[in-house]
């Protein structure tokens, strides 16, 4: 036989403990001590039954805490301080002898701190510290019942295996319908406390500017950038568009906002949609996979180079829709200024400028002049590394005449400048190549590390072709492709499923898919009753089942009035009888004894025989009570 | 709080929280509600039950469902008896401490299943189905000064003893063939050469009849009081009673039976009249 006391104990420190878990690395470092020291000598504290704290003591260590806490608190800092706060009183609580409500009070604060931990990550890890502090906090609130009958109860082994499986189902049901609550709770559209969110990751492999040579290497980062919700097209067509770079800046790629009649225009390819699922926040460029036709679902500017970028950047993780054209080509805007692709600086890459006029000297059309530079690329032998590269004033004539090694903005930058000095039109874009495709779930999750950079140039009929010049780099099967090719194991491509489903459905769950589901539900429902017949039947099933609900609430309502209103009246006429109150404990047929009216009796045997058997009264014994209460003179009696 | 938290942050962790908490608050109402289904209550009324007086009820708790009740109150009138565990298709009993104030066939308060399982936020309760009714005895009021000596009493008359099984040697007789076996005086069989037996006395006391109309009292309900102390007493010490009523004699006899008719018969004192 154990007590349930000490199990509520037990069970106090393990939800304590799922409480804090989450935050705590980004706690205070004399919080994080003093809650792992409370932690530890509560359970000892609560096994020898001697407290270090005594409660007066514990309500100033309180009040003491508080202050020193809550004068922290403003807008910018508001998370960690109450966080701060919530953990020292809950150990506060765990250094003090605990009765049932400092029990609640435990549990409460531990809640407390795992929604707080909502505010610094949104990390898929908080899944089952829920489902775990669920379970604890149901199983604790009925042992907390069964405390607050008995104290001292007991219960066996087999008593604890049965409410333990009881607990269970009464978690898992809860569970369940916690799922439906989730998605029917209404959002709003423009949280006001949305400043207090924790932000999403910023991307580290894309940047908005390429300046090859400035860094000896790429990034190794193994986060994922987006994901992409498609069906699987081949590894070739897979250049994820972020942004465009037009303008050379000494040796830096910048992006200048430049003025057109029109938008560029997809041509050709297949028709593709895609569901995109950032995973880092503030976002300014959209991705979309090349070539883009159009983007819904999110507040966005359609640019005039085929890319889209966020009107309000938010650290809010929203999806969109694209529509692509796999395979498709963009065609310039109409009333594009050409020249702005044709722009060098006159400083940079004199030896590559030379080399381009020696070979081009006799070359004409557009075509034929990319040829002869994609010729010289190969000629080259040029060699596609990620690492150990030297950082120079003129990174292009370096790669492509001295080290002859570089990563894609060498060969994109260089391709790129070798094209201007042609004067065939250029520009950089910048995005990302390649993705894992994920069968498990259906979507490409794309990493940081595939980040990339390749040439658009406009051809003679005004249509920017894309060319990817690290295609041209030697033993591309241990350059490019072999890091684009590195496809994760499958444990991991099912953890990423889990964490992609996780934030699909849960993260990004906000208004505005609230209301594209309803529509789509609407719509749907509207596609198979075209005529309205079975949305007038279920209307008028619900209205039926209403009704139904409210006459069966009204029916019994009313079937007990009479009973009230008949025991009413009998009270009010035994007492005016007897001229003082009613003796408590003393029930119908005692009264009616002590009253010495036989109708009283009668009354009592008839009502009693309805009543302790549960039925109504019949509409004859009704008008007998009637008739009976009439009889029962409180004058006479 | 965290309802307000979920709406201004538009946090969906905290909406999953929000989320399981109502989850749970539905799961528990329903599951409390049913926690208090499907279960028959049975009192077993002890034999001596006095008006006024505490007694111990036994009550049998069956739980028909498949699953277990969690922390039943069964509440009848004042008292309750808390059933922490009843497994589901299994039955148990417990005692409860019970009074009734009045006399005579009394209706039984109408009993309550009570649970606040499984959070002791609210407590649910439901009526027991069937109640039933008990016979209720006089309160017993000490008259001592009424109890009847050795040659009668100023209530009851003298009545002659008889012989008996259990007292002393009052005479040899002959073996009339009628007596057990067990009487037979084998030493002086064994002397005289016949069989002879033992008459034994009575050891019980003298016959007490009781004439509720001669008992001391204000009322017919302190005499019925005292009616009931002197039976109770005068059968404890092995004495017959008899009862004296208006219309017809009860006459003097011991025994567990008896005693119960004649409690009974003034638990039910004066209800015909009343009726009639």
């Amino acid at each position: 036989m154990v007590r349930i006391r000490q199990k509520l104990n037990n069970l106090t420190s393990i939800i304590s403990l799922l409480g804090v878990a989450p935050i705590y690395l980004y706690l205070d470092l004399p919080v994080q001590c003093v809650i792992i020291s409370a932690w530890g000598i509560g359970i000892w504290s609560d096994r020898k039954k001697r407290y270090l704290l005594s409660p007066p003591v514990a309500t100033l260590l309180t009040l003491l805490v508080f202050v020193f806490y809550v004068v922290q608190i403003d807008r910018q800092n508001l998370v960690l301080p109450a966080l701060n706060l919530a953990v020292l009183l809950l150990a506060v609580r765990l250094l003090t002898e605990k009765q049932g409500r400092h029990f609640l009070q435990i549990f409460i604060l531990a809640g407390f701190a795992l929604a707080g931990s909502t505010l610094l990550t949104l990390h898929l890890s908080f899944l089952p510290l829920l489902l775990l502090m669920v379970g604890g906090l149901v199983y604790g609130l009925v042992l907390l019942s069964f405390d607050a009958s008995d104290p001292e109860m007991t219960l066996t082994k087999s008593g604890y295996r049965t409410l333990f499986k009881t607990t269970l189902l009464l978690s898992v049901a809860s569970l369940f319908l916690a799922g439906l609550f989730f998605f029917i709770l209404p959002r709003t559209q423009h949280p006001l406390w949305d400043f207090l969110n924790p932000g999403a990751l910023a991307m580290v492999g894309f940047s908005e500017e390429v300046s090859p040579g400035s860094v000896s290497g790429t990034t190794t980062d193994q986060r994922i950038a987006f994901r992409a919700e498609s069906r699987q097209w081949s590894p070739d067509d897979l250049y994820w568009r972020v942004t465009v770079l037009n303008q050379l800046d000494g040796n830096v790629w910048k992006r200048k906002e430049l003025s057109a009649a029109g938008n560029a225009v997809p041509i050709g390819g297949v028709n593709a949609k895609l569901t995109i699922f950032p995973v880092a926040g503030e976002l300014k460029f959209l991705a979309t996979l090349d070539s883009p036709q159009s983007l819904t679902g999110i507040r966005h500017a359609t640019r005039k180079d085929g890319i889209f970028t966020a009107v309000q950047p938010t650290k809010r993780l929203r999806s969109y829709d694209v529509v692509s054209r796999i395979g498709g080509k963009i065609a310039a805007a109409p009333g594009l200024d050409e020249t702005v692709y044709l722009e060098l600086p006159k400083s940079i890459a004199p030896q590559t400028r030379l080399t381009v006029h020696s070979l081009l000297s006799d070359v004409i059309g557009r075509g034929a002049r990319v040829a002869v530079i994609k010729a010289f690329f190969r000629q080259q032998e040029l060699v596609y590394a990620t690492g150990s590269l030297p950082t120079t004033g003129d990174p292009v004539d370096t790669f492509l005449f001295e080290s002859k090694r570089g990563y894609c903005e060498h060969f994109s930058s260089a391709f790129a400048i070798m094209l201007r000095a042609a004067g065939v039109p250029a520009r950089l874009v910048g995005g990302y190549l390649g993705g894992d495709y994920n069968p498990i779930a259906g979507y490409y999750a794309v990493g940081e590390r595939t980040a990339h950079v390749w040439v658009e140039y406009l051809d003679e009929n005004s249509i920017w072709q894309r060319f990817d010049p690290n295609l041209l780099a030697i033993r591309m099967e241990s350059g490019l492709l072999a890091t684009r090719g590195q496809h994760p194991p499958g444990w991991r491509q099912l953890m990423d499923a889990v964490d992609y489903y996780w934030t699909q459905v849960v993260i990004t769950l906000d208004f505005d898919r609230q209301l594209k589901v309803a529509t789509t539900l609407w719509q749907q429902w509207r596609a198979v009753d075209k005529e309205g017949l079975m949305s007038r039947v279920v209307m008028g099933g619900l209205t039926g089942l209403l009704l139904v609900v409210i006459w069966l609430l009204w029916r019994s309502r009313w079937r007990r009035l009479p009973h009230n209103r008949l025991v009413r009246q009998f009270l009010k006429r035994v007492r005016a009888a007897s001229g003082e109150e009613l003796p408590p404990g003393v029930g119908l047929a005692g009264l009616a004894k002590q009253s010495g009216s036989l109708a009283a009796q009668e009354f009592a045997k008839i009502y009693g025989e309805a009543l302790y058997r549960d039925r109504t009264l019949t509409p004859d014994e009704l008008s007998t009570l009637e008739r009976l209460l009439k009889q029962i003179d409180p004058h006479q009696v | 709080m965290l309802g307000f938290a979920a709406v201004n942050t538009g946090n969906n962790l905290i909406y999953l929280m929000d989320a399981s908490l109502l989850g749970f608050m539905a799961v528990s109402g329903l599951i409390g509600r049913y926690n208090l289904a499907g279960l028959e209550l049975e009192l077993s009324m002890p034999d001596d039950l006095f008006a006024g007086v505490e007694t111990l009820v036994s009550v049998r708790l069956y739980n028909r469902k498949r699953f277990p009740t969690f922390l039943l109150a069964v509440e009848i009138g004042d008292a309750s008896v808390l059933f922490p565990l009843l497994p589901g298709r299994h039955s148990a009993r417990k005692p409860l401490p019970f009074v009734l104030l009045n006399r005579g066939q009394q209706l039984l308060p109408p009993g309550t299943f009570r649970s606040c399982f499984p959070v002791n936020f609210f407590v649910r309760s439901f009526s027991a189905p069937e109640a039933g009714t008990a016979t209720v005895f006089p309160a017993p009021r000490p008259c001592r000064q009424f109890i009847p000596d050795a040659q009668g009493v100023q209530s009851g008359r003298h009545v002659a003893t008889k012989r008996g099984g259990d007292g002393d040697i009052e005479r040899i007789s002959k073996y009339s063939g009628q007596e057990p076996l067990k009487m037979i005086h084998w030493k002086l069989t064994a002397r005289q050469g016949e069989l002879l037996v033992k008459e034994l006395a009575d050891s019980a006391g003298e016959p007490l009849i009781l004439d509720l109309a001669k008992l001391p009292g204000k009322d017919i309900e302190q005499q019925l009081s005292c009616a009931t102390w002197l039976i109770r007493h005068a059968l404890r010490n092995n004495r017959p009673v008899g009862l004296q009523l208006p219309e017809r004699m009860i006459p003097p006899s011991t025994g567990r039976r008896h005693r119960l008719q004649l409690l009974t018969e003034l638990a039910l004192y004066g209800s015909d009249q009343a009726e009639t």
